[in-house]
């Protein structure tokens, strides 16, 4: 099973920017899509079983970049080292708790969008917005077209 | 400069709280002279975002003001908005929203026993490092707050933010053997739930009491989704009197209001307030197992809130397991709700404590204005005044030490910060 995670809070401006990217892809590809706010225990509730999962999530990044994407494959040892997002429990939780408890998907690619402007308020900056299309693109391309499609939460 | 016996104690991200935030204490001669605790991201526009907006919006729209607790949003708001239209929602759909409750109570307390305050007492950095120690415990916190978010699925369509609640109840109902899954789920998150109360006790409590008063709904059955307003002190008010009895003030350090009683009393909401006022209330199995716990009538320790908190997990796998062995559909899912131009008042327990919401609708069913108090700005005032004797009973400690032990406490409330506004950092200053 593959699923494709967005995080974010669509809400906070460029912070929407994987729930987008989720968006994007629907009828596109043949993977389950989901959208969740970060919380370390829903993400790893997804991503436990599948055989791959790819999450989509803003970062901020000092100097920023707004728009630069990460590409991170499978660095989860990595990633439980140091926060990766600007939520305070965040994806870096979530791999460290998931290898901790043996919840983690045979392959996880993390890809993040520098974001710009966290504030309150819907729609994302330009840039932003141009990296979504670009990653979604991106996703797309490697993996199997929609045939179906599923929707949990 | 720094004088010797001077010293300012900063603790710039505090960990393991909901959101983003800071708190800062300054020392000086011994006296503890200030404790804030600050909230500096921008407030929530929601309020202003609401006007304008048609009458059966503000469930959706404040479901978003916050992921753990959007049932909570949903529930206030909907009871003010049927009271500005006269409408009451009762019976089987009462019963499903305490349902939808329940899921949203066992999720978040799940989260914060568990992953945020547990490591505290066990002497553990954080939930991952308790893990791998303790893969077991950590995997039984993980099933039950699965299945708290099940039913927030089941019931609410998905577990974030619920899309299944409309004004005047819901826009489907689910059929009796759509629950029956559910149930077998929950029945075995009983016994994660007796057992976590069993666990819980066993933790080292700092020796620590405050003498609060305390503010919590009051019902028939132990509060969820609506009742009567009392405090230890004798106040009792109802949602439509909650602005002549708490009024909130602008503090420079924080984008979030404090309240306080309009006599000028700060006071405490949640589950210490909730379990003093209710505890007669609370199912069998729940009181045996508060009990079992050393619990007494009422607990002035905030520490030992995580005890309250697992005794009411027991209490919402209880409740949900009553609603739903006794459930039967409604004939319709929802009732009409009309507007009117009317003022409406809300008041529901969130996880973390009273959450009110106002709408005033004008003739034409949009609303001009919303007001909403959620628990931890109404808990805001109590926090730093227990930390200002917390700390003064510390001073002897080492910076990195009383830090430590200011953050655990502050871990005592589960702040939300992401509900007050948004973010929170500590500060330990001893200048």
């Amino acid at each position: 099973m593959t699923i494709v995670i967005g995080v974010g809070n669509d809400f906070r401006r460029d912070d929407g920017a994987g729930p987008a990217v989720v968006e994007a892809l629907r009828g596109r590809v043949a993977a389950t899509l989901a959208v969740t706010d970060g919380e370390p225990a829903r993400l790893i509730t997804l991503w436990a079983g599948a055989d791959l999962a790819i999450v989509v999530d803003a970062v901020r990044a000092e100097p920023p970049v707004p728009g630069r994407i990460h590409d991170l494959g499978a660095e989860t040892a990595a990633l439980a080292r140091r926060p990766v997002t600007g939520h305070s429990l965040g994806l870096g939780d979530a791999v460290a708790l998931g290898l901790a408890v043996g919840q983690m998907p045979v392959r996880l690619r993390v890809l993040a969008i520098e974001g710009h402007d966290f504030g309150l308020g819907r729609g994302l900056t330009p840039r932003v917005a141009a990296a979504v299309i670009t990653v979604a693109d991106r996703i797309a391309a490697s993996l199997p077209s929609a045939m179906k499609e599923s929707h949990p939460s | 400069m720094t004088h010797r016996n001077d010293r300012t104690l900063k603790v710039g991200a505090l960990a393991r709280v909901e959101g983003e935030g800071a708190m800062y204490v300054r020392v000086r001669d011994q006296d503890v002279e200030e404790v804030r605790l600050d909230i500096y991201e921008p407030p929530r526009f929601f309020e202003a975002f609401l006007r304008g907006r048609a009458h059966t919006e503000p469930p959706d729209i404040t479901a978003r003001i916050c992921g753990i607790c959007p049932v909570a949003y949903q529930m206030s708001a909907c009871q003010a908005v049927e009271a500005a239209c006269g409408v009451t929602v009762d019976g089987v759909l009462r019963d499903l929203r305490r349902l939808l409750y329940c899921g949203e109570w066992i999720e978040s307390h799940a989260l914060h026993v568990y992953l945020l305050h547990a490591p505290d007492f066990l002497g553990y950095a954080g939930a991952v490092e308790l893990a791998r120690d303790h893969r077991d415990i950590v995997e039984r916190g993980l099933r039950l707050k699965k299945a708290g978010n099940t039913l927030l699925e089941v019931l609410g369509g998905r577990a974030i933010h619920p899309v299944n609640v409309r004004v005047g109840g819901f826009y489907r109902t689910p059929e009796r053997a759509e629950l029956g899954p559910l149930a077998e789920t929950l029945r075995r998150a009983l016994d994660d739930a007796l057992a976590t109360v069993e666990w819980a006790a066993a933790f080292e409590f700092p020796d620590f009491t405050h003498d609060h008063e305390y503010l919590a709904l009051t019902a028939d059955r132990y509060p969820l989704e609506g009742g009567t307003l009392r405090s230890t002190a004798g106040r009792v008010f109802t949602a439509a009197e909650f602005e002549e009895q708490i009024v909130e003030e602008q503090i420079p350090h924080s984008t979030a209001l404090h309240a306080r009683f309009s006599d000028g009393g700060m006071y405490l909401t949640g589950p210490l307030a909730r379990y003093a006022l209710n505890r007669d209330r609370l199912s069998p199995l729940a009181l045996e197992a508060a009990d079992r716990a050393g619990l007494g009538a009422e607990c002035r320790n905030p520490f030992r809130s995580v005890l309250v908190r697992a005794v009411e997990i027991v209490y919402a796998v209880d409740e949900a397991l009553r609603i739903i062995d006794g459930y039967e559909p409604p004939p319709r899912p929802s009732v009409p709700v009309p507007p009117r131009k009317g003022t409406g008042h809300g008041v529901t327990e969130a996880p973390r404590g009273t959450l009110y919401h106002r709408y005033d609708i004008g003739p034409d069913g949009l609303i001009r204005a919303a007001r909403i108090v959620p628990p931890t700005s109404q808990n805001q005032a109590a926090i730093e005044d227990d930390m200002r004797r917390f700390v003064t009973t510390r001073l002897h400690l080492d910076d990195h030490a009383l830090t430590h032990q200011c953050e655990q406490a502050i871990r005592n409330y589960d702040p939300c910060i992401s509900c007050s506004t948004h973010f929170l950092d500590l500060t330990v200053d001893r200048s």
